[in-house]
């Protein structure tokens, strides 16, 4: 067998080596690159978490508490049969007590408070530092058909209705959402819904609250409801106009779509959202508040 | 010299004394849409908007629909003079003893349609039996009644305000809703098309126009061509909104925000969209605000066959042509 010999002239061999180094030292700073963006990514993806799942908690722990306000008072309407003057007392409590909550009302299945009437659904909200009354008894206050008696009688259960934008009771424009639990009565023999309690929150402290969570100069938060709208966010034009997913179609950002969706699913995660036009990218952490499965956005510009 | 002097002064004041005569003639005119402001109604906005109306004489004021104001008892009480109503209501009111009559049919056609959860394994029809359906309180109850009897369709009856939360939340599991509307809705809630079982009515021989202009016969006897000028000018707002989406949209908006209505671009655009083919049905040979006579006579047959109205109003008692 012959035995091939390879000669490479010196001047080639230098341009290899040459080649080499620069290759290597590419390969370093390709590296390097890489790392440090993985090291920013991991940084601010920890960050990110850090802040929002100390706030999320923060909230989630309010919104228990809110939700235990009608809770309460369900259990004391099942187990007493209230005349009209106990129910304004009642709703005198839960109102005057609870800084969160701007209205409370009971309302009553047909013929059930009253034989000869069909409807009863005493009413207390705040206005301008005092309480307002009202007692519907009559059509003008037909309520069974509307979200907050429909969907807990439905389900069967306690249900946060989405959030809507008051304009009659409060008269200031404000962005409520409603708790609604539906009550009992036993006869010995079986359970019948007699009626539902709720309770009316304004969603200002909240979006205070939520947007008081800064990473940076420039970072920004967004509150979504269960069905992606948008309650607070740094466009007040935003709010209760849009959703993530009206967002992600008119931005153009199916990413936003994909939030929104995991959010519904309890899913927390950190995506690019892109440079939306500018010169760095923008990141997205977003974590659910499981008690009523609203979402919280953290917006962080890449630096 | 002097002739001359005074031909010219003639002619001089013939523009003034045309304006005059215009102003003069301007007619008043109130206008109740269905609903809030939003692109269904976008014609009349852009008519009031752009001048039409006043190009054709009439000054007219458009309030604010909703809940608290229904267009039927509006005119009934002589609080407004024109209004729109779903064609069935308008039979429905004739069939009464409401003298009030069609005097433009803008929308040809039904966008009415039952929407499910795919997940709750609703595919077809049969499926609906012993399920909760969601259907509005105060509107096409009757149609939605109607379509569940046709089927033989035997399940829970939920009538509610709204159409979207009860179903978004799975307080029912299918709902009604328009497909320019509410099923927009749906998917600007987070549900993606093919996660939504449709069922359009007009997929099932329920075609049944919706949108028209309506007034009560006085105010028609009274003044024919205040009616016929309301109806001309409202069409060509149409046609001037649907050849200017981008411009229409600016001008809905600013009417939602007076009203202080919840808006978005992604859905005003939809629906506006979606007006298209609810004003030009494709296939369909009709003028613009024309009711067609086998379309009134298919929903009155449907009517009085499902017992909703116990006798036959006349086309021509209940449609007035002002072309």
């Amino acid at each position: 067998m012959s035995k091939i010999n390879f000669k490479i002239s010196r001047p080639i061999l230098y341009s290899l080596i040459l080649l080499a180094a620069v290759a290597v030292v590419v390969a370093a700073i390709e590296f390097g690159g890489v790392y440090t963006e993985y090291r920013w990514k991991k940084h601010i993806r920890d960050e990110a978490e850090a802040k929002l799942a100390g706030e999320v908690n923060k909230i989630q722990n309010i919104i228990l508490s809110i939700q235990q306000i009608p809770q309460n008072l369900a259990y004391v309407l099942e187990f007493s049969s209230p005349k009209k003057d106990h129910l304004r007392f009642l709703l005198d409590a839960v109102v005057d007590n609870n800084d969160e909550v701007f209205g409370s009302c009971i309302a009553f299945e047909p013929y059930s408070f009253e034989k000869d009437s069909m409807f009863y659904a005493p009413y207390l909200y705040k206005k301008n530092g005092t309480t307002v009354y009202v007692d519907p008894t009559d059509s003008s206050g037909f309520y069974f058909s509307s979200d907050w008696y429909l969907i807990p009688k439905k389900l069967n259960k306690p249900a946060w209705i989405e959030p809507y934008y008051d304009v009659g009771f409060s008269g200031g424009n404000i962005i409520m959402a409603t708790y609604a639990v539906p009550f009992y009565s036993y006869d010995g023999k079986k359970e019948s819904m007699q009626g539902i309690v709720t309770v009316d929150i304004s969603l200002d402290w909240l979006s205070k609250l939520v947007s008081s969570i800064k990473m940076s100069e420039t970072s920004y938060t967004v509150l979504l409801s269960e069905a992606g709208t948008v309650i607070s966010a740094p466009d007040p034009q935003w709010a209760y106009n849009e959703s993530i997913y009206t967002l992600a179609e008119e931005m153009n950002l199916p990413v936003l779509r994909k939030i929104g969706r995991n959010l519904r699913l309890g899913k927390s995660g950190f995506v690019n959202a892109g440079n939306l036009g500018g010169k760095k990218d923008w990141w997205i952490y977003y974590m659910p508040i499981p008690a009523n499965k609203w979402g919280v956005l953290l917006v962080v510009q890449e630096d | 010299m002097k002739n001359i002097m005074l031909m010219l002064g003639f002619f001089l004041l013939l523009p003034c004394a045309a304006t005059h005569a215009q102003k003069t003639a301007v007619k008043k005119a109130t206008f109740l849409p269905l609903w809030v402001p939003q692109p269904q109604f976008a014609g009349y906005y852009m008519a009031k908007e752009k001048g039409i109306y006043e190009k054709y004489g009439l000054d007219v004021t458009i309030m604010n629909g909703g809940y608290e104001h229904d267009v039927t008892a509006s005119l009934k009480r002589g609080e407004i003079d024109f209004g729109v109503l779903f064609l069935y209501t308008g039979v429905m009111e004739r069939a009464q003893g409401t003298k009030l009559v069609n005097i433009g049919q803008i929308f040809q056609r039904s966008g009415i349609m039952f929407a499910a959860k795919k997940t709750s394994g609703i595919q077809t029809l049969k499926d609906f039996n012993g399920k909760k359906i969601g259907v509005w309180r105060s509107v096409a109850k009757e149609l939605t009644a109607g379509f569940l009897k046709k089927h033989g369709i035997e399940a829970e009856i939920v009538p509610f305000n709204t159409a979207n939360n009860v179903l978004l939340q799975d307080a029912v599991d299918i709902s009604v809703m328009m497909h320019y509307n509410e099923y927009k809705t749906l998917i600007n809630s987070g549900i993606n098309p093919d996660e939504i079982a449709t069922f359009y009515f007009n997929d099932y021989g329920l075609n049944f126009p919706e949108d028209g202009i309506y007034c009560m016969e006085t105010t028609l006897k009274a003044d024919p061509e205040r009616c016929r000028k309301f109806v001309g000018a409202s069409i060509e707002g149409w046609t001037y909104a649907l050849a200017h989406p981008e411009e229409t949209l600016e001008v809905i908006h600013k009417y939602q925000i007076l009203a202080k209505v919840s808006s978005n671009r992604s859905h005003a655009r939809w629906m506006l969209n979606g007006m298209k083919n609810m004003i030009q049905s494709s296939g369909k040979k009709v003028r613009e605000g024309n009711l067609l006579k086998t379309d009134f006579e298919n929903l009155t047959n449907f009517l009085f066959e499902n017992n909703f109205i116990t006798n036959k109003p006349q086309y021509v008692d209940f449609y007035k042509d002002l072309k």
